[in-house]
């Protein structure tokens, strides 16, 4: 696509592109999800213990957003377009030292989580932050602030990595990082499929599947079971989806930290059994799905989907979250082992056709299935951020490391699961974001939560447990 | 198999090198959505019916050279 030359407010022109369809999902969301600037932060924070040098940082933090284009992308309102993205060749955000030594970390982290809860200007403006920590307990780092119209949870690791990687670089001579990726070269690849026989292939897919498929049902995460209480309502007995949509994204988090022990039976039994750390994770969240729905058969969830394949992918930046419904139907007879086959089948039919524009998805599967916004199959939305390694002076600096994701007390899900791997030791973190108006949810989370974790584990530690057994041993 | 490999090198950076008989996911670092998304490029490439290969199955470099038509 060619640039759009456009004219910003000062009277400078730029080359400005649209946005690409995961951006225009994620504009929609937050229009159609209260609009709460906030609910766009990614706040994170990645520390660690021993000497640092502040200046090596600040250059490291500088050489980096030049190295990332997306750090620099800035936004303009449109007529033809509605908004347009366009890059700055340098950005003139402070980076900022922040010094909380004083305090006690309970104190520094409810400080810094706050940052996060806060929005900024949209247009014509810096989206992104960085600053450079220094936090009780001898702990040092960087925190970011992310818009997620520019970052997601992969990009903004990756960026971490890059700063981190020429940090060590410039403080102990470790090899210099390999290039970025140019993120409207990325673009470009999005914008091309759009008019692509692969496109039309997807389409043609995703309309075939909705008109084929056996109509989903929704497993709800509450014990109040929805479903059951509309059919009830509305006498409609057969009625197999529910009602979840509200205007209210308030949310707060349930955090679980997984010991090594655990998360590495689990590792250890993938890779013992050629499965997918995916696979066994979302084995788990069904089956505990199941476990509060009668031992249901037939569960669904959104997944959530970086859709970074190519190393242009991986290091361009940028926002590709696509989240599609990934729905298994396991029998109770099927052993754990056969159950994740099934599940990773349903998954790899995602990952094929995961570029189809997300919204024109949503609306070729309501309009099909006749249900309409908040009215859904899929309780709850489920992400997995593979481990990507983050660069340290040696193990002991590595051992010391604290990773952090700060809630930015907003979400567009009803329920969002997000589960990461822990930058110390690789041990699995498991994030709930619940909204805070549904009644009963932080209870009956931890309850899902400690269901799906009994399910996995009996499941690892035995693959050839059959899918009853483990219904039985986690029944409610 | 040269061929192969400079595409495999478009999804991942291996710290090692890579021959026919490295280990797609352990050796060369590719995921199972790099594996689903290079496969399916392949098979479009050289015109093979994607749908006849279990791609959880294909374990080496070979395995996917064979399964692709790319020996």
């Amino acid at each position: 696509m060619e640039p759009i030359k456009t004219q910003l407010s000062n009277g400078q022109i730029v080359d400005a592109y649209p946005l690409t369809q995961a951006q225009k999902f994620m504009f929609w969301a937050f229009n159609t999800y209260g609009k709460v600037p906030a609910t766009l932060n990614i706040g994170t924070g990645e520390y660690w213990k021993g000497d640092f040098d502040s200046a090596l940082m600040r250059e490291a933090i500088e050489e980096a957003i030049e190295r990332s284009d997306c750090f620099r992308i800035r936004l303009i309102p449109d007529q033809q377009y509605g908004t347009l993205q366009y890059i700055v060749p340098k950005t003139e955000s402070v980076i900022e030292e922040i010094d909380h030594t004083n305090m006690t970390y309970d104190e520094s982290y409810e400080i810094i989580k706050s940052w996060s809860t806060v929005g900024g200007n949209f247009f014509e403006s810096p989206l992104n932050t960085v600053k450079i920590m220094h936090l009780p307990d001898g702990l040092n780092g960087i925190y970011t602030k992310m818009n997620h119209l520019t970052y997601d949870g992969y990009s903004t690791k990756v960026f971490l990595a890059d700063v981190m990687g020429i940090y060590l670089h410039k403080k102990c001579g470790k090899p210099y990082p390999k290039p970025m990726k140019p993120y409207i070269e990325m673009i470009q690849k999005e914008f091309e499929y759009l008019d692509s026989e692969k496109c039309k292939e997807d389409e043609a897919f995703w309309k075939n599947y909705f008109f084929t498929e056996t109509e989903p049902i929704f497993n709800d995460y509450l014990k109040d079971n929805r479903l059951k209480k509309e059919r009830i309502e509305y006498n409609q007995p057969d009625r197999r989806f529910a009602q979840c949509f509200t205007q209210n994204t308030e949310s707060r988090q349930l955090i679980y930290h997984i010991s090594e022990e655990d998360t590495n039976t689990v590792l250890e039994s993938c890779r013992k059994n050629n499965l997918s750390v995916v696979g066994a994770l979302m084995f788990g969240l069904r089956t505990a799905l199941s476990a509060f729905n009668d031992n249901q058969e037939d569960v669904s969830f959104k997944l959530m989907l970086a859709r970074r394949s190519t190393l242009l992918e991986k290091k361009g930046g940028g926002n590709r979250w696509h989240m599609y419904s990934i729905r298994s139907i396991v029998s109770e007879d099927k052993t754990y082992k056969e159950a994740i086959d099934i599940i990773e089948a349903a998954r790899d039919m995602v990952y094929l056709h995961c570029n189809y524009d997300v919204l024109k998805w949503l609306y070729l599967k309501y309009s099909v299935k006749n249900a309409s916004l908040g009215q859904t199959y899929d309780s709850l939305t489920f992400s997995y951020h593979a481990p990507i390694d983050l660069p340290y002076e040696n193990e002991e600096v590595k051992r010391s490391s604290l990773g952090i994701w700060y809630n930015n007390n907003f979400s567009m899900q009803n329920l969002y699961l997000t589960i990461k791997h822990r930058t110390n030791d690789n041990g699995f973190d498991v994030i709930w974001e619940y909204k805070l108006d549904e009644k009963g949810a932080k209870e009956d989370v931890a309850l899902l939560h400690e269901k799906m974790m009994t399910a996995m584990l009996m499941g690892a530690k035995n693959p050839d447990i059959t899918v009853k057994e483990i219904l039985d041993a986690i029944k409610l | 198999m040269d061929k192969l490999i400079e595409k495999i090198l478009e999804y991942v950076e291996p710290d090692c090198e890579i021959t026919g008989s490295s280990l797609l996911k352990t050796d060369c670092g590719l995921s199972s959505f790099d594996m689903a998304c290079l496969v399916e490029e392949l098979c479009r490439a050289n015109n093979v019916d994607m749908d006849k290969i279990n791609v959880r199955q294909l374990r080496t470099v070979a395995d996917l050279a064979s399964a692709v038509g790319m020996k």
